[in-house]
Protein backbone atom coordinates (compact mmCIF):
# COMPACT_ATOMS: atom_id res chain seq x y z
CA UNK A 1 0.00 0.00 0.00
CA UNK A 2 3.05 2.23 1.56
CA UNK A 3 4.70 2.32 -2.43
CA UNK A 4 1.04 2.41 -4.75
CA UNK A 5 -0.09 5.37 -2.52
CA UNK A 6 2.37 8.00 -4.05
CA UNK A 7 1.49 6.89 -7.35
CA UNK A 8 -2.20 6.82 -7.06
CA UNK A 9 -1.72 10.50 -5.56
CA UNK A 10 0.24 11.43 -8.74
CA UNK A 11 -2.00 10.34 -10.57
CA UNK A 12 -5.10 12.53 -8.90
CA UNK A 13 -3.17 15.37 -8.97
CA UNK A 14 -2.22 15.04 -12.99
CA UNK A 15 -5.84 14.26 -13.71
CA UNK A 16 -7.24 17.32 -11.74
CA UNK A 17 -4.97 19.97 -13.52
CA UNK A 18 -6.05 18.39 -16.79
CA UNK A 19 -9.53 18.72 -15.72
CA UNK A 20 -8.57 22.19 -14.09
CA UNK A 21 -7.13 22.83 -17.40
CA UNK A 22 -9.48 21.98 -19.61
CA UNK A 23 -12.64 23.96 -17.96
CA UNK A 24 -10.56 27.35 -17.36
CA UNK A 25 -11.48 30.14 -19.46
CA UNK A 26 -8.90 31.69 -21.14
CA UNK A 27 -6.70 34.84 -20.48
CA UNK A 28 -8.27 37.90 -19.95
CA UNK A 29 -12.33 36.53 -19.33
CA UNK A 30 -12.43 37.68 -15.88
CA UNK A 31 -12.36 41.52 -17.80
CA UNK A 32 -14.47 40.56 -20.52
CA UNK A 33 -17.42 42.41 -21.58
CA UNK A 34 -21.00 41.28 -21.32
CA UNK A 35 -22.19 41.58 -24.38
CA UNK A 36 -26.34 41.89 -25.28
CA UNK A 37 -27.03 40.21 -28.95
CA UNK A 38 -29.06 42.15 -30.47
CA UNK A 39 -31.12 42.58 -34.35
CA UNK A 40 -31.27 45.40 -36.81
CA UNK A 41 -34.37 47.31 -35.62
CA UNK A 42 -34.66 46.22 -32.20
CA UNK A 43 -33.81 47.85 -28.99
CA UNK A 44 -31.33 46.02 -27.08
CA UNK A 45 -29.77 47.44 -23.45
CA UNK A 46 -26.35 47.24 -21.64
CA UNK A 47 -25.86 48.77 -18.52
CA UNK A 48 -25.97 52.67 -18.38
CA UNK A 49 -27.89 52.06 -22.43
CA UNK A 50 -30.07 51.23 -24.05
CA UNK A 51 -29.41 51.12 -28.39
CA UNK A 52 -31.30 50.44 -31.54
CA UNK A 53 -29.56 50.15 -34.95
CA UNK A 54 -31.49 50.54 -37.28
CA UNK A 55 -29.88 50.33 -40.33
CA UNK A 56 -26.53 48.97 -41.74
CA UNK A 57 -25.28 50.34 -45.03
CA UNK A 58 -22.32 50.32 -47.52
CA UNK A 59 -21.04 53.56 -49.88
CA UNK A 60 -17.59 54.26 -51.76
CA UNK A 61 -18.17 57.80 -50.16
CA UNK A 62 -19.57 59.58 -47.36
CA UNK A 63 -20.38 63.29 -46.34
CA UNK A 64 -21.02 64.53 -43.28
CA UNK A 65 -23.04 67.53 -42.00
CA UNK A 66 -20.51 69.93 -42.62
CA UNK A 67 -20.04 68.99 -46.00
CA UNK A 68 -16.95 67.01 -45.74
CA UNK A 69 -16.85 64.05 -48.41
CA UNK A 70 -14.44 61.21 -47.90
CA UNK A 71 -13.83 58.48 -50.40
CA UNK A 72 -13.14 54.85 -49.02
CA UNK A 73 -15.18 51.99 -48.08
CA UNK A 74 -17.80 52.69 -45.79
CA UNK A 75 -20.02 50.79 -43.55
CA UNK A 76 -22.38 53.32 -42.31
CA UNK A 77 -24.36 52.30 -39.24
CA UNK A 78 -27.69 54.42 -37.80
CA UNK A 79 -28.33 53.93 -34.45
CA UNK A 80 -31.27 55.28 -32.09
CA UNK A 81 -29.67 55.76 -28.33
CA UNK A 82 -30.32 56.50 -24.95
CA UNK A 83 -28.78 56.90 -21.35
CA UNK A 84 -30.90 54.73 -18.84
CA UNK A 85 -29.42 55.79 -15.05
CA UNK A 86 -26.69 58.58 -15.63
CA UNK A 87 -25.45 61.39 -18.11
CA UNK A 88 -22.23 61.39 -16.34
CA UNK A 89 -19.95 60.13 -19.04
CA UNK A 90 -22.63 58.83 -21.36
CA UNK A 91 -21.65 59.63 -24.62
CA UNK A 92 -21.59 57.07 -27.49
CA UNK A 93 -17.48 56.10 -26.88
CA UNK A 94 -17.26 52.52 -28.14
CA UNK A 95 -18.08 51.47 -31.65
CA UNK A 96 -16.10 48.77 -33.00
CA UNK A 97 -16.37 46.45 -35.92
CA UNK A 98 -14.36 43.59 -36.23
CA UNK A 99 -14.25 41.42 -39.54
CA UNK A 100 -12.15 38.14 -39.98
CA UNK A 101 -9.61 38.66 -37.40
CA UNK A 102 -9.15 42.63 -38.11
CA UNK A 103 -11.11 44.94 -36.23
CA UNK A 104 -11.65 48.38 -36.81
CA UNK A 105 -12.87 51.37 -34.34
CA UNK A 106 -15.64 53.77 -35.57
CA UNK A 107 -14.19 56.97 -37.60
CA UNK A 108 -13.36 60.36 -36.03
CA UNK A 109 -12.58 61.83 -39.74
CA UNK A 110 -16.20 63.03 -40.28
CA UNK A 111 -18.76 64.73 -37.86
CA UNK A 112 -20.80 61.38 -36.62
CA UNK A 113 -22.92 60.33 -33.36
CA UNK A 114 -19.75 58.49 -32.08
CA UNK A 115 -18.70 59.98 -28.93
CA UNK A 116 -21.50 62.21 -28.68
CA UNK A 117 -23.40 62.68 -25.53
CA UNK A 118 -26.32 60.41 -24.52
CA UNK A 119 -29.03 61.37 -22.34
CA UNK A 120 -31.46 59.23 -19.75
CA UNK A 121 -34.77 59.01 -21.10
CA UNK A 122 -34.38 61.08 -23.94
CA UNK A 123 -33.31 59.27 -27.44
CA UNK A 124 -31.13 60.56 -29.60
CA UNK A 125 -30.34 59.39 -33.79
CA UNK A 126 -27.57 59.42 -35.96
CA UNK A 127 -24.93 57.57 -37.42
CA UNK A 128 -21.48 55.95 -37.05
CA UNK A 129 -18.80 55.42 -40.01
CA UNK A 130 -16.62 53.04 -40.42
CA UNK A 131 -14.10 52.54 -42.77
CA UNK A 132 -13.03 49.21 -44.33
CA UNK A 133 -9.94 48.30 -46.93
CA UNK A 134 -11.76 47.67 -50.32
CA UNK A 135 -11.30 43.66 -49.81
CA UNK A 136 -13.38 43.62 -46.63
CA UNK A 137 -16.68 43.73 -47.47
CA UNK A 138 -17.41 40.48 -47.56
CA UNK A 139 -18.35 37.49 -45.21
CA UNK A 140 -19.87 38.29 -41.27
CA UNK A 141 -18.94 40.81 -39.62
CA UNK A 142 -19.11 42.04 -35.38
CA UNK A 143 -20.44 45.12 -34.52
CA UNK A 144 -19.93 45.97 -30.57
CA UNK A 145 -21.57 49.39 -29.76
CA UNK A 146 -21.47 51.06 -26.23
CA UNK A 147 -21.15 53.64 -23.53
CA UNK A 148 -17.52 53.60 -22.13
CA UNK A 149 -14.50 53.80 -23.80
CA UNK A 150 -12.43 50.99 -22.10
CA UNK A 151 -14.88 47.95 -22.89
CA UNK A 152 -13.56 46.35 -19.46
CA UNK A 153 -16.37 44.52 -17.74
CA UNK A 154 -18.50 46.86 -18.97
CA UNK A 155 -21.84 46.42 -20.88
CA UNK A 156 -21.72 45.93 -25.19
CA UNK A 157 -24.20 45.60 -27.83
CA UNK A 158 -23.72 43.14 -30.15
CA UNK A 159 -25.01 42.46 -33.51
CA UNK A 160 -23.39 40.14 -36.24
CA UNK A 161 -23.84 41.61 -40.12
CA UNK A 162 -23.81 39.69 -43.23
CA UNK A 163 -21.65 42.14 -45.08
CA UNK A 164 -21.50 40.72 -48.84
CA UNK A 165 -25.18 40.69 -48.24
CA UNK A 166 -24.96 44.93 -47.74
CA UNK A 167 -25.52 46.60 -51.17
CA UNK A 168 -22.73 49.34 -51.93
CA UNK A 169 -23.96 52.68 -52.88
CA UNK A 170 -22.31 55.29 -54.60
CA UNK A 171 -22.67 57.81 -51.82
CA UNK A 172 -24.04 58.41 -48.25
CA UNK A 173 -24.53 61.41 -46.42
CA UNK A 174 -24.48 61.09 -42.70
CA UNK A 175 -27.61 62.44 -40.50
CA UNK A 176 -27.12 65.10 -37.91
CA UNK A 177 -27.15 64.22 -34.66
CA UNK A 178 -30.39 65.26 -33.58
CA UNK A 179 -33.12 64.27 -30.84
CA UNK A 180 -35.09 60.89 -32.14
CA UNK A 181 -38.42 62.47 -31.53
CA UNK A 182 -38.55 65.84 -32.80
CA UNK B 1 43.49 4.51 43.34
CA UNK B 2 39.61 4.35 44.15
CA UNK B 3 36.71 6.02 42.44
CA UNK B 4 34.99 8.67 44.31
CA UNK B 5 31.67 8.24 44.48
CA UNK B 6 29.10 10.62 43.27
CA UNK B 7 28.10 13.27 45.69
CA UNK B 8 24.32 13.13 44.62
CA UNK B 9 23.36 9.54 43.41
CA UNK B 10 21.14 9.64 39.90
CA UNK B 11 17.35 9.00 40.47
CA UNK B 12 16.44 6.88 37.92
CA UNK B 13 13.21 8.58 36.27
CA UNK B 14 10.66 5.77 37.16
CA UNK B 15 10.95 7.27 40.63
CA UNK B 16 10.40 11.06 40.41
CA UNK B 17 6.76 12.35 38.19
CA UNK B 18 8.12 13.96 34.75
CA UNK B 19 7.25 17.51 34.98
CA UNK B 20 3.79 18.50 33.52
CA UNK B 21 3.99 19.89 29.64
CA UNK B 22 2.74 22.69 28.91
CA UNK B 23 -0.56 22.75 26.75
CA UNK B 24 -0.02 23.77 22.86
CA UNK B 25 -2.39 27.13 23.75
CA UNK B 26 -0.28 28.10 26.11
CA UNK B 27 2.58 27.76 24.58
CA UNK B 28 1.51 29.62 21.36
CA UNK B 29 0.18 32.27 23.56
CA UNK B 30 2.51 34.85 22.50
CA UNK B 31 2.14 33.94 18.39
CA UNK B 32 -1.81 33.76 19.42
CA UNK B 33 -2.38 36.98 20.64
CA UNK B 34 -0.03 38.63 17.72
CA UNK B 35 -2.40 36.88 15.63
CA UNK B 36 -5.21 38.48 17.19
CA UNK B 37 -4.05 41.53 17.04
CA UNK B 38 -2.58 41.05 13.44
CA UNK B 39 -5.06 40.09 11.32
CA UNK B 40 -7.80 42.62 11.83
CA UNK B 41 -4.96 45.30 11.58
CA UNK B 42 -4.31 43.94 8.57
CA UNK B 43 -7.39 43.91 7.55
CA UNK B 44 -8.47 46.90 8.13
CA UNK B 45 -5.28 48.54 6.62
CA UNK B 46 -5.74 47.17 3.21
CA UNK B 47 -9.26 48.27 3.29
CA UNK B 48 -8.67 51.38 4.44
CA UNK B 49 -5.67 51.79 1.59
CA UNK B 50 -8.33 51.00 -1.07
CA UNK B 51 -11.04 52.62 -0.13
CA UNK B 52 -8.63 55.81 0.36
CA UNK B 53 -7.00 55.06 -2.89
CA UNK B 54 -10.51 55.56 -4.69
CA UNK B 55 -11.95 57.78 -2.88
CA UNK B 56 -9.45 59.88 -1.20
CA UNK B 57 -7.51 63.12 -2.03
CA UNK B 58 -10.91 64.97 -2.80
CA UNK B 59 -11.34 63.37 -6.48
CA UNK B 60 -14.56 61.91 -5.38
CA UNK B 61 -18.19 62.99 -3.83
CA UNK B 62 -18.03 61.41 -0.34
CA UNK B 63 -19.49 63.67 2.01
CA UNK B 64 -23.28 65.29 1.59
CA UNK B 65 -23.34 69.28 2.54
CA UNK B 66 -27.37 69.36 2.68
CA UNK B 67 -27.95 73.09 2.24
CA UNK B 68 -31.23 74.11 4.09
CA UNK B 69 -33.82 75.52 1.92
CA UNK B 70 -33.20 78.85 0.77
CA UNK B 71 -30.19 79.05 2.66
CA UNK B 72 -26.60 78.86 1.97
CA UNK B 73 -23.56 76.72 2.84
CA UNK B 74 -19.92 77.47 2.92
CA UNK B 75 -17.87 74.48 1.57
CA UNK B 76 -14.24 74.61 0.06
CA UNK B 77 -13.76 78.38 0.14
CA UNK B 78 -16.87 79.23 -1.08
CA UNK B 79 -20.63 80.30 -0.03
CA UNK B 80 -23.02 78.95 -2.21
CA UNK B 81 -26.56 79.40 -2.69
CA UNK B 82 -29.39 80.48 -2.50
CA UNK B 83 -30.46 78.43 -5.07
CA UNK B 84 -33.06 79.22 -7.65
CA UNK B 85 -34.86 76.52 -10.21
CA UNK B 86 -37.70 76.41 -12.71
CA UNK B 87 -39.04 74.97 -15.86
CA UNK B 88 -38.53 76.63 -19.13
CA UNK B 89 -41.84 76.61 -20.38
CA UNK B 90 -40.94 78.73 -23.68
CA UNK B 91 -38.89 76.15 -25.71
CA UNK B 92 -40.25 77.64 -28.95
CA UNK B 93 -36.98 78.89 -29.68
CA UNK B 94 -34.79 76.16 -28.77
CA UNK B 95 -34.84 72.76 -30.34
CA UNK B 96 -36.27 70.54 -27.92
CA UNK B 97 -37.20 66.61 -28.22
CA UNK B 98 -40.76 65.69 -27.81
CA UNK B 99 -42.05 64.56 -24.64
CA UNK B 100 -39.40 66.72 -22.26
CA UNK B 101 -38.87 69.24 -20.28
CA UNK B 102 -36.34 71.92 -19.61
CA UNK B 103 -35.04 72.63 -15.81
CA UNK B 104 -33.03 75.42 -15.20
CA UNK B 105 -31.02 76.09 -12.04
CA UNK B 106 -28.54 79.04 -11.06
CA UNK B 107 -26.23 78.66 -8.14
CA UNK B 108 -24.68 81.69 -6.90
CA UNK B 109 -20.72 81.15 -5.97
CA UNK B 110 -19.35 83.52 -3.72
CA UNK B 111 -15.54 82.67 -3.09
CA UNK B 112 -13.76 83.82 0.22
CA UNK B 113 -10.80 84.78 -1.63
CA UNK B 114 -8.96 82.31 -3.33
CA UNK B 115 -10.82 81.06 -6.69
CA UNK B 116 -12.62 77.62 -6.38
CA UNK B 117 -13.33 75.36 -8.86
CA UNK B 118 -15.98 72.80 -9.60
CA UNK B 119 -17.50 70.66 -11.80
CA UNK B 120 -20.73 71.24 -13.88
CA UNK B 121 -23.91 70.53 -11.67
CA UNK B 122 -25.80 67.76 -11.92
CA UNK B 123 -29.28 66.78 -11.37
CA UNK B 124 -30.79 63.87 -9.36
CA UNK B 125 -34.07 62.95 -9.33
CA UNK B 126 -34.47 61.99 -5.53
CA UNK B 127 -36.69 59.05 -6.05
CA UNK B 128 -34.55 56.70 -8.50
CA UNK B 129 -30.82 58.32 -8.06
CA UNK B 130 -30.81 58.56 -11.83
CA UNK B 131 -28.70 61.79 -13.18
CA UNK B 132 -29.15 64.37 -15.75
CA UNK B 133 -25.86 66.61 -16.79
CA UNK B 134 -26.41 69.95 -18.55
CA UNK B 135 -27.16 70.38 -21.84
CA UNK B 136 -26.39 73.87 -24.06
CA UNK B 137 -25.52 73.62 -27.56
CA UNK B 138 -28.13 70.50 -28.04
CA UNK B 139 -30.57 72.21 -27.26
CA UNK B 140 -29.92 74.91 -29.59
CA UNK B 141 -28.96 77.52 -26.87
CA UNK B 142 -25.37 79.35 -27.96
CA UNK B 143 -22.76 79.24 -26.08
CA UNK B 144 -22.99 82.28 -23.51
CA UNK B 145 -19.93 83.98 -21.60
CA UNK B 146 -22.53 85.06 -18.85
CA UNK B 147 -23.91 81.76 -17.95
CA UNK B 148 -21.48 79.62 -16.71
CA UNK B 149 -21.94 75.98 -16.42
CA UNK B 150 -18.34 75.21 -13.94
CA UNK B 151 -16.84 77.60 -11.72
CA UNK B 152 -14.90 80.54 -13.26
CA UNK B 153 -11.80 82.35 -11.52
CA UNK B 154 -11.99 85.73 -12.19
CA UNK B 155 -10.24 88.45 -10.43
CA UNK B 156 -11.34 91.37 -9.61
CA UNK B 157 -7.59 92.85 -9.28
CA UNK B 158 -5.47 90.45 -11.52
CA UNK B 159 -2.51 90.91 -9.46
CA UNK B 160 -4.19 89.65 -5.67
CA UNK B 161 -5.20 85.78 -6.18
CA UNK B 162 -7.35 86.02 -3.00
CA UNK B 163 -9.64 88.50 -4.77
CA UNK B 164 -11.66 85.97 -6.85
CA UNK B 165 -14.86 87.62 -8.01
CA UNK B 166 -18.36 86.22 -6.87
CA UNK B 167 -20.29 84.55 -10.17
CA UNK B 168 -23.56 81.98 -10.87
CA UNK B 169 -23.45 78.95 -12.13
CA UNK B 170 -26.30 78.58 -14.67
CA UNK B 171 -27.91 75.09 -15.80
CA UNK B 172 -30.56 73.60 -17.89
CA UNK B 173 -31.70 70.13 -17.95
CA UNK B 174 -33.57 67.94 -20.37
CA UNK B 175 -35.58 65.43 -18.64
CA UNK B 176 -38.02 63.16 -20.02
CA UNK B 177 -42.00 64.68 -18.99
CA UNK B 178 -42.63 61.44 -16.87
CA UNK B 179 -39.64 62.11 -14.92
CA UNK B 180 -41.13 64.37 -11.49
CA UNK B 181 -39.36 66.01 -8.60
CA UNK B 182 -38.06 66.35 -6.29
CA UNK B 183 -34.45 66.72 -7.33
CA UNK B 184 -31.37 67.52 -5.72
CA UNK B 185 -28.73 69.61 -7.30
CA UNK B 186 -25.24 68.56 -6.81
CA UNK B 187 -22.32 70.91 -6.74
CA UNK B 188 -18.69 69.20 -6.05
CA UNK B 189 -16.00 71.64 -5.80
CA UNK B 190 -13.01 69.90 -6.60
CA UNK B 191 -10.19 69.07 -4.10
CA UNK B 192 -13.10 68.66 -1.16
CA UNK B 193 -14.39 65.05 -0.40
CA UNK B 194 -17.65 67.03 0.01
CA UNK B 195 -20.43 67.94 -2.23
CA UNK B 196 -23.03 70.37 -1.96
CA UNK B 197 -26.92 69.49 -2.08
CA UNK B 198 -29.29 71.74 -2.95
CA UNK B 199 -33.18 70.08 -2.79
CA UNK B 200 -35.31 71.69 -5.74
CA UNK B 201 -38.84 71.02 -6.63
CA UNK B 202 -38.97 72.94 -10.16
Amino acid sequence: MKKVLPWLLTLVLLAGAWVQNAVALPDGSSEASFLTPATVGHAATARNLTLTVTDVRAARSITDPTGRTLESTWVVVDVDAEAIDSQYGATLGFAELTVGERTFRATERVQSFFRQRLVPGVPRSGAVAFELPADALKGTGTLRLGIPSDARYDGLVELTIDLSDIPVEDAITLPTTHWTHT
Amino acid sequence: MTIPTPLVADTPESQTPAPKQPGWWRTNRLALVALLVLVPAIGIGVGWNEWYSYYGYGFRKVTVVEVPDKGTVKVAGAEWGPVRSGEITDTSTLDMPKGTRLLAAIVPVKPDGKAVSCEAPMLVQQSTGREWTPMRSEVGLAYSFDENETCVSDLADEKDPESAQPFSLTVGFVVPDDVTGPFWLDVDPRGDGRFVRFSIDP
